[in-house]
């Protein structure tokens, strides 16, 4: 089961992508204005978050 | 009269000469010993040592006890009837009850060759069982590389065949699925065009594309697999629309496997994001699209295709029953010819 985190997260994502904002800037900053934060609470950067996508994915290097 | 001889059985069952997925890979676990019915053969899946998946017929060349019953040795299979022994080129190796008997060294299981792509065990099932298969050629979006997939697996209680029409019939996006999360727009009348292709055809909308469901291509050839594309709406993030690539096996005359392995061409965080989305979200989305479509083909009647009334929406499904009835008339007629080779006499 997805956490209540990974549910927000996702909430997120798909209301930014849904106003049309899929550039990686765009979509950083737009987190950034959301109520979703990495563990520690700081700022979204375009590292922490194609990192946690990564982590999220469960992507198989 | 065995079923697989006949162009009714060969139309029902699937045509010989072709590789078909049979189950997913993760459905062949290590050390076991698996039973599907596909294609018309009962079938005994099972993995050696290495790793390597084995498809043979579940019948042991003794007295035809079901080897899935039996044990798994490693490198053979023992059937638990009289323990006999056969190895993965369906050779006996050891019969244990009769030590140096005929039988010992004697290929007699019948041995399918078999393959993994993309998550799933294929097989070949030749016409005639001597001859080598035709190589396994994946379509591009499952073939690894620059696309990224999931494989959706499924067992409708229905004919391939309606599946298979299912596929071919792009206009019923519009309608079933209207209200899905993908096939909410678009025109509801359209014009189709046929257009061949090496060895199949595209059958497209003329005046729309990337829309709904707008297209979709039969391939028929070592395999046959249907491809098409759907846009995803804004939600989905970056990387345009998905495709979907789709391979059906029949488990018997009303029942079928479904592949649908869903594809989108995207690399570095958009394709993790699709990834995370897929899992989060699509999942359940595409998966309640694809009941839409199974309850629409579990409830279709037996005779659905005797009592048609056809109109342009429906061509390539004409198309594609011409192509599958002419192949299945021409494998009867060759399997009607008599044998030339004499069976061998069992000491
Ligand atoms: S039936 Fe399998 S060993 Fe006799
Ligand atoms: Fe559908």
């Amino acid at each position: 089961m997805p956490s209540s985190y990974e549910n927000a997260f996702g909430d997120e994502l798909e209301a930014i992508y849904g106003r049309g904002v899929h550039d990686l800037p765009g979509v950083v900053a737009a987190l950034n204005s959301s109520g979703v934060r990495p563990a520690g609470g700081e700022d979204w950067t375009e590292s922490s978050f194609t990192a946690e996508l990564a982590r999220l994915s469960g992507t198989e290097k | 009269m065995n079923p697989l001889h006949s162009t009714d059985g060969l139309v029902t069952f699937g045509l010989r000469d072709r590789w078909y997925p049979l189950c997913p890979s993760g459905h062949v676990r290590p050390g076991e010993l698996v039973r599907i019915e596909r294609a018309g053969e009962q079938l005994l899946l099972w993995r050696d040592a290495a790793g390597v998946v084995h498809v043979q017929e579940d019948r042991c060349p003794h007295r035809a006890a079901r080897l899935s019953q039996g044990v798994h040795m490693g490198d053979r299979v023992a059937c638990n009837y009289h323990g006999v022994q056969v190895d993965a080129e369906g050779t006996v190796v050891s019969v244990p009850g009769s030590p140096g008997c005929a039988l010992e060294g004697r290929r007699v299981l019948r041995t399918f060759p078999a393959e993994e792509h993309a998550g799933a065990v294929f097989a070949w099932f030749g016409l005639d069982e001597s001859a080598p298969p035709a190589p396994l050629e994946v379509p591009e979006p499952i073939a690894g590389g620059e696309w990224s997939q999931f494989l959706c697996y499924v067992e409708w209680d229905a004919p391939y065949l309606y599946s298979l029409d299912n596929l071919l019939d792009p206009m019923h996006g519009a309608f079933l699925h209207r209200n899905s999360h993908t096939m909410f727009a678009g025109k509801r009348e359209a014009v189709f065009q046929i257009r061949a292709t090496d060895n199949g055809f595209v059958f497209e909308k003329t005046d729309q594309r990337g829309v709904n469901f707008d297209w979709v291509e039969l391939t028929h050839g070592g395999a046959d697999w249907v491809t098409l594309d759907i846009p995803y709406p804004d939600t989905a993030g970056p990387g345009g629309p998905f495709t979907i690539v789709a391979g059906l096996c029949a488990i018997s005359a009303n029942r079928h496997a479904g592949f649908f392995w869903r594809c989108r061409k995207v690399s570095g965080w958009e394709r993790d994001s699709w990834r995370f989305l897929y899992r989060n979200r699509l999942a359940a989305r595409h998966y309640a699209v694809l009941e839409q479509d199974r309850e629409m083909a579990e409830a279709m009647p037996a005779d659905a295709w005797d009592r048609e009334n056809l109109y342009q929406h429906d061509i390539a499904l004409v198309r594609m029953r011409r192509l599958l009835k002419a192949e299945a008339a021409k494998q009867a007629a060759r399997l009607a010819e008599p044998a030339t080779a004499a069976p061998v006499p069992v000491a």
